[in-house]
């Protein structure tokens, strides 16, 4: 990587960076994501928080669009472009659009030794959205953060996040994107991170939407005894092509990385899994996993895992495994010997193959809107969408504080 | 609710396995089917059902009069065909009860309230001497030998097919679980009087279950039919005699 490309402009930056993989790659369509990012603001957020949400059955701590958000809860605020500080070069070209074009950043804070669970939509229209998420937690905090990412049309466009995660001693930090974009839609998404001693982090990924989806991101186990996982889960359909690159380090000593990825594509889709695992030296007694997975649900549609390994230490536990296959018929026989029509029987299949990463997801109602969001695009094949909770029960919104939350009241 | 299988030939990957069967099956009646390994008896129980890697080449499998040669697996299974397997897959992540749930559905062609199904589970759980916690677990993940037998006449018991093929339901099973299973497969066939077609190497289930027919394959060919005798007599002889039998037919 190379630092003076924070000095050019994103459009002088090479869509792939990495040597690793510069023969394997997706090619975003570049020019869905200038002219995304040079439209004037189309998406009126207020508007659509009365129109679109008023029936959704979680209460979102922020709505961020393209120019601005909407922040309903303490524990977040948004500080302008020129207070967000130093950061690294970009990855690519598409993070460099990113750090250029988002007017502001959105910081979450969890104080030592407290306790949050958020939620944060992201929104994005014609006017492409493009936003940078700082997380900073202290010592002993704890935060699950869910975040949903919707398009408010159909037209093409650009939705691009940048993540950063700063968290001190012993706290405990999950993360579940769950990507619902319509079909036009072109993502970049990238996380990095920074624990300290005895922490861990893990960031969950669901992939459903969209039309390009690029992930690179990079989780560092960088400080004694803490842990980074990383688990990714892809449905695709149509013409979908999805690319997603995670490198997981192990840097401390006795740090845990793990990297786990389930694509099921349909169609003409195609997936790249690409995973890297680096034990740096002195990381003694760190324990790292990649495990790929991919089911072929079409003639014609591809995963290409990629898991790569460097071991600079050798007091280590280090593996991963790949594979990628159609879907078993003598599976498929089974289900339907029980009279299940043969499309069903392929939808309960594809379910079961995903639920084996989506069920890593701790947080309860994350689990499940995860699960209902791969259920709604095998049942209905469509695009895009608010959350949907298909399972029984009632679901709060608020807390008594009034913060919001959302929790199965099982009834 | 009649089966009929009319000169069937079937092939794998080219290969002729089955080379003219012929069998009638119907409501209420026990059919033994009994022959040495390879004469292609799970063929016929697969082909039956419709799975794709078997290939009819020529014959015919008819449902009350109607050729199903040409019909899918989920819809033979609606007219009430049933395959107990032999060796069923594990599906990890497919709960147990959401898939028969599903699959009762399917058959019945309407929705099946949870409570009454929970509690005719219970019952053919409690019957087959299955534990409560089976409840919980994946189809057929992690399940024993025994248990997956077992998982097949629950399900066997549940749906309440018209015509059910058990590929060797007593294979694996230790005396007592033979007995347990036969003892539901009889108490399905008092109740709801299916035609049986169970497939089995040796006569152990059946003496538990006296059968109305023996049929006795080679080499992809019925070479014998005959009633429970049938059956004692090849515990005593084998099927040595037969298998020169079906040599010979094959000239």
């Amino acid at each position: 990587m190379n630092d003076d490309l924070m000095h050019e402009s994103y459009k002088d930056i090479p869509q792939e960076t990495s040597e690793l993989y510069k023969k394997h790659y997706v090619a975003l369509p570049v020019e869905t994501v200038d002219s995304s990012l040079e439209k004037e603001n189309d998406l009126d957020l207020a508007k659509f928080a009365r129109d679109r949400l008023a029936d959704v059955k979680i209460a979102f701590d922020a709505i961020i669009g393209s120019t601005g958000a909407i922040v309903n809860n303490p524990a977040i605020s948004v500080s302008k472009a020129e207070d967000r500080g130093t950061r690294g070069p970009p990855s690519d070209r598409f993070e460099e659009a990113v750090a250029e074009t988002a007017t502001s950043e959105i910081v979450v804070r969890v104080a030592d030794n407290s306790r949050k669970s958020l939620n944060l939509l992201f929104v994005n229209s014609s006017r492409g959205l493009a936003a940078r998420v700082k997380i900073v937690a202290g010592n002993g905090a704890a935060l699950s953060l869910l975040e949903w990412y919707s398009s408010a049309g159909d037209s093409p466009s650009f939705s691009g996040v940048v993540h950063r995660i700063e968290a001190l001693d012993d706290s405990n930090i999950e993360i579940n994107a769950l990507h619902s974009e319509g079909r036009s839609t072109v993502s970049a998404s990238y996380f990095s991170n920074n624990i300290g001693a005895g922490s861990s982090l893990m960031v969950n990924g669901v992939y459903v939407g969209g039309s390009h989806t690029r992930v690179r991101n990079a989780f560092d186990a960088s400080s004694r005894g803490c842990t980074v996982e990383a688990n990714e889960v892809v449905l695709g359909s149509e013409e979908q092509k999805f690319d997603l690159m995670s490198k997981i380090s192990n840097i401390g000593t006795n740090t845990n990385a793990q990297l786990n990825s389930s694509a099921a594509m349909d169609g003409a889709s195609s997936c790249y899994l690409k995973g890297y695992a680096k034990i740096y030296h002195g990381a003694k007694l760190a324990v790292s996993n990649i495990h790929q997975e991919g089911l072929l649900l079409s003639g014609s549609s591809k995963v290409i895992a990629l898991p790569d390994m460097s071991i600079d230490e050798s007091d280590v536990k280090a593996a991963h495994a790949a594979s990628a296959g159609p879907l078993d018929e003598d599976k498929l026989f089974y289900m339907m010997s029980r009279g299940i029509d043969g499309s069903i029987s392929k939808g309960l299949i594809t379910e079961a193959f995903l639920t084996k990463v989506i069920s890593r997801i701790r947080s309860p109602v994350a689990r499940e809107l995860a699960m209902s969001m791969v259920s709604k695009k095998i049942d209905d094949g469509g695009f895009g969408g608010l959350p949907e909770i298909r399972s029984m029960g009632v679901w709060d919104t608020k807390h008594a504080d009034g913060t919001a939350k959302m929790n199965r009241n099982e009834q | 609710m009649k089966l009929e299988i009319k000169d069937l030939h079937v092939s794998v990957s080219g290969k002729e396995i089955l080379k003219g069967i012929s069998l009638e099956v119907n409501s209420g009646e026990k059919h033994v089917i009994m022959g040495p390994n390879g004469s292609g008896k799970s063929t016929l129980a697969k082909a039956i059902m419709g799975h794709p890697k078997f290939t009819v080449t020529s014959g015919e499998m008819l449902v009350d009069g109607k050729s199903i040669n040409s019909l899918a697996t989920d819809k033979r299974a609606r007219l009430g065909l049933f395959l107990q397997f032999q060796d069923p897959v594990e599906i990890d992540g497919v709960g147990f009860i959401s898939f028969l749930r599903a699959a009762k559905e399917s058959i019945d062609g309407k929705a099946v309230g949870m409570k009454d199904f929970m509690k005719d589970m219970r019952g053919n759980i409690s019957s087959l001497k299955l534990g409560d916690e089976f409840i919980g677990r994946s189809l057929n993940q992690g399940f024993s030998g025994g248990e997956k037998k077992k998982a097949e006449v629950l399900q066997m018991a549940m749906l309440k097919p018209g015509i059910a093929i058990l590929d060797e339901p007593d294979s694996g099973l230790d005396i007592d679980a033979i007995k347990v299973v036969a003892e539901n497969i009889n108490k399905i066939a008092d109740s709801t009087k299916p035609g049986l077609l169970i497939i089995t190497h040796h006569t152990r289930i059946l003496g538990y279950m006296k059968p109305d027919f023996v049929h006795v394959m080679v080499d992809g060919r019925i070479v014998a039919n005959g009633g429970s005798e049938l059956s004692d007599r090849l515990e005593k002889e084998g099927y040595n005699s037969y298998i020169s039998k079906g040599s010979e037919t094959s000239r």
